[in-house]
């Protein structure tokens, strides 16, 4: 099953005005998100749509013209929407979005409440162990740390059992070890709970090395849809999105480039490079 | 991000835009309070004249007017209707004979449910269709007395609480006009600039207005950004499960209390961080500044300045010696 | 001499003990110095004292041989502290014009320089930050870089000798990280830089880095002592960057001294 955006055309901009302009904010012809397995990031420069596209999948904004699809079913007018936000769980920037009640519990229920499931509360708590937070029940989620938080925002959206689970750029202001124990945590749920993942991000280190897939935006426009790794192989591409390359690709290219090898210099961890470089040195030496 | 643009200021060149902010500002206030003296319809219809020049040479469209005047006109007519039905002063100038029967108050109630049901259709102009639903029955009261009568009634207007109702009607126009006239000419920023001008002497009494006017331009800064985080907060919570559209009273509140908890947290932090980056930029509350923007009088806000003193004198003429 | 020198500086929030718990440093006139360290380890914490923004529980702080002290009313405190300009994290929250241009003046018009002078000086920093054409931009019609470099811009134009940057790109897309970085880097050696970041890229431009754990400092020194010491990162609860990890690989497996230099230049930039 999954979540599909065609045609689609938003802006913000709702006058008359706007309309006949043609003016948009963001389009987006075809567009599918599988609701298991998925690692998916959505790169691109500040304006460029990425929350708002997030915000489309769920119905949170309405496009002007386009359908969204979920499970092979039109969403309407008619449509219930409540299903469509439990499918769709979407984890805001900051988590003082969200977060409002004056136990952590509470807050972490709250999400499963609305959806009308049984046992919000088990829920919660099970929510809040797989984020290793469950000792922080009933602390008032104000005087928590800002990691802490964001665990407490991230549960609260885990504890409706999405099927996708959208996060707008979760690892902003985390030093590397927390960046690192929250990605962890997230390939977690990729790998084992199979919940499709789709994260806003800037930091091309997170892309190659822990997403399989890349959506870039420009402008309101999808430029590349696909394989995580491959996208920084079209160089005008990465320049053009104003992108960057992860520094590990960097130097890997700078040595192909200044000893001639042959290797290819788009890995994605420090291992794999290294053993690619070593094939091709020791190939080398051996000629 | 889509923007959000505060304030009513309209980008036209016109004379009205090159004046001095402290100039629209006094001048203004001088003609409002001239106003309240007048009350004499033909005096006060002179005025609205020129309101109504005022309102042309600014070369702000006119529908900009209106909208500001559409936004008080349910007020403004009901207020008008209900003076002229109750308030009995003055002769009598005609009276309305009505007949209530049984056919025609069904015929009303129709027409109604009428009004309602067209609202579902038709989402404009509503309150012109609700005043000619209300026409519409108290006509059938009048002309088309037909079946079992339940009670004749009668309406008399007085010519002068006609009169009373026009004064307050024009005055207000007047009002609406003349304040839009300077919101829609001077940029928020530029009425916080002559505000500040204009108090800064007030200084020398120990009355610092400096900080009154630092915390408009702060809020004129910062509105827009927080009614875009009120639309992000909003959206975060209808991702939760939350149904703005539905519930009763209690899971009302406590959706206003979802929304108002984030609201208040992160205006908050803002407050907190924006007062750690003033006061690391040196600014110390009631401290001397300099100004980057200068106001200059030039000569055309002396004649302003002249012609509204002359207007207020005369209506105080008017008011007090005629 | 040092332009700031830090004695033993202990600071405590009601509720965090020790946020800093006793830490002398000095840097040089003209010095870029990166200060790491993980989420609550006292970097921010650090900055907001030394720009008197905070006031500490005990210890010194000097800056140019003059003590910075807690009264606020004080004009020789006032002097010092002028002396001193932070960039903050959150690029919205810090705007305080309602345009480019109103926001590089305020700090000006708060240090009750005269009007021509602002002009002056918008004009001359606005173009050194590449804004110049932006000036009556309203800060919702610009992204986070631009209103980082504004911010950039409003220090500068106070003559600060001083700049902190406090995660000052962290919010940024990776166009924003590189306009700002660029910007930076022109400045460097000619003001004195303290930079507090999570980012690599920024770690190699300094001169010296500082690590932060617990509210103490637990070393210092070139960035690449500092990053290659993997038991130093550990403690300091910081994850060893892929690009070290492959220098490490290559430096172990020996297989050849050419291409490790090469890596070491080519992250270090030397």
């Amino acid at each position: 099953m999954s979540v599909n955006l065609s045609q689609v055309i938003f802006s913000y901009d709702t006058s008359r005005k706007a309309r006949l302009s043609g003016e948009y904010y963001l389009k987006v012809d075809n567009l599918n998100i599988k609701d298991t397995n998925e690692f998916i990031a959505i790169v691109g420069h500040t304006g460029s749509g990425k929350s708002t596209l997030t915000h489309l999948l769920n119905r949170l904004l309405i496009p002007q013209k386009g359908k969204l699809v979920v499970d092979e079913k039109e969403v309407t007018k008619r449509t219930k929407l409540l299903p469509i936000r439990k499918k769709v769980g979407l984890v805001f920037q900051f988590p003082e979005y969200q977060i409002f009640e004056d136990t952590v519990l509470k807050d972490v229920s709250f999400g499963p409440k609305n959806f009308k499931l049984d046992n919000p509360e088990t829920l919660a708590i099970e929510a809040m162990e797989t984020l290793g937070i469950a000792d922080l029940k009933d602390r008032n989620p104000f005087t928590l740390s800002g990691g802490q938080m964001r665990k407490v925002a991230i549960a609260g959206i885990l504890a409706s059992k999405p099927d996708i689970l959208v996060l707008d750029e979760p690892t902003v202001g985390l030093d590397s070890a927390s960046k690192e124990e929250l990605l962890e945590f997230l390939k977690y749920l990729n790998e084992v709970k199979h919940i499709s993942i789709v994260l806003i991000t800037h930091d091309m280190e997170v892309v190659t090395k822990y997403c399989r897939r890349a959506i870039v935006l420009k402008k309101g426009n999808i430029l590349y849809d696909g394989d995580s790794l491959e996208l920084f192989r079209d160089e005008k591409l990465v320049e053009d999105a104003h992108l960057d390359y992860p520094h590990l690709t960097k130097i890997m290219i700078e040595l192909k480039k200044k000893y001639n090898l042959d290797i290819d210099p788009y890995k994605y961890d420090a291992a794999s490079a290294f053993s690619e470089l070593e094939k091709a040195l020791i190939g080398g030496k051996h000629e | 991000m889509n923007s959000v643009v505060f304030g009513q200021y309209y980008h036209a060149n016109s004379w009205l835009h090159r004046l001095d902010p402290r100039c629209k500002l006094v001048s203004m206030f001088m003609l409002m309070i001239g106003v309240f003296f007048i009350r004499r319809l033909d005096v006060l219809a002179l005025l609205f004249a020129l309101a109504i020049i005022l309102v042309i040479s600014s070369k702000v469209p006119i529908i900009k007017y209106l909208k500001s005047i559409k936004m008080i006109a349910t007020l403004l007519i009901f207020t008008f209707v209900f003076q002229v039905l109750f308030n009995k002063t003055g002769n009598e100038l005609y009276t309305f004979n009505f007949t209530l029967t049984y056919f025609n108050l069904a015929a009303g109630i129709l027409l109604l449910v009428l009004f309602f049901v067209l609202g579902r259709l038709v989402k404009k102009l509503r309150l012109l269709q609700f005043l000619a639903t209300l026409a519409g029955a108290f006509s059938l009261q009048m002309f088309w007395v037909y079946g079992d009568v339940i009670t004749p009634y009668s309406i008399t207007i007085h010519d002068a609480s006609l009169i009373n109702s026009g004064i307050i009607l024009v005055r207000v126009l007047i009002l609406v006009c003349m304040s839009s006239c300077l919101t829609l000419c001077t940029k928020p920023t530029d009425i916080t600039l002559g505000l500040d001008k204009m108090f800064a002497p007030l200084k020398k009494l120990h009355l610092d207005t400096s900080i009154f006017t630092m915390m408009i331009s702060i809020a004129l800064r910062f509105i827009p950004t927080l009614i875009n985080e009120a639309f992000r907060i909003l959206r975060a919570q209808a991702s939760r499960g939350v149904e703005f559209s539905q519930g009763g009273l209690i899971k009302k509140i406590r959706q206003m209390v979802s929304l108002l908890v984030p609201m208040f947290v992160i205006a908050y932090k803002k407050a907190a961080d924006l007062a750690l980056a003033m006061e690391a930029r040196s600014y110390i509350p009631g401290h001397d500044r300099t100004s980057l923007y200068l106001l200059k009088y030039k000569a055309r806000d002396y004649i302003v300045y002249v012609f509204s003193l002359l207007l207020l004198a005369g209506m105080i003429v008017v008011r007090f010696v005629l | 001499m040092a332009i700031i020198k830090v004695q033993d500086l202990k600071f405590e929030y009601q509720d965090i003990k020790n946020a800093i718990g006793g830490v002398s440093l000095e840097i040089e006139e003209g010095e870029f110095v990166c200060i790491v360290g993980h989420n609550g380890s006292g970097k921010s914490t650090l900055a907001k004292l030394l720009c008197g923004l905070l006031v500490p529980t005990s210890g010194h702080i000097y800056i140019d041989g003059c003590e910075l002290k807690a009264e606020l009313e004080n004009e020789e405190n006032d002097m010092l502290r002028r002396r001193i300009g932070i960039v903050f994290q959150n690029p919205d929250n810090q705007f305080v014009g309602v345009t480019v241009k109103d926001d590089i003046a305020f700090g000006l018009e708060n240090r009750q320089i005269e009007r021509n002078e602002i002009i002056k000086r918008i004009d001359e920093y606005s173009r050194l930050v590449g804004m110049d054409k932006f000036l009556d931009r309203s800060p919702e019609s610009l992204s986070g870089g631009e209103k980082q470099r504004v911010a950039i811009a409003g220090i500068l134009a106070c003559d600060t000798d001083i700049i902190i940057l406090d995660e000052a790109t962290s919010m940024l897309d990776p166009k924003g990280v590189r306009e700002v970085l660029s910007v930076i880097s022109n400045l460097k050696h000619k003001k004195t830089i303290i930079n507090i970041t999570h980012n690599l890229n920024e770690m190699v431009l300094a001169d010296k880095v500082i690590v932060m754990n617990e509210g103490l400092i637990t070393a210092s020194g070139d960035v690449k002592t500092i990053l290659e010491n993997e038991e130093l990162l550990k403690e300091a609860n910081l994850v060893i960057p892929d690009t070290i990890k492959l220098l490490n690989m290559i430096r172990d497996s020996k297989i050849s001294e050419d291409v490790e230099d090469e890596v070491c230049q080519l992250i270090f930039h030397r």
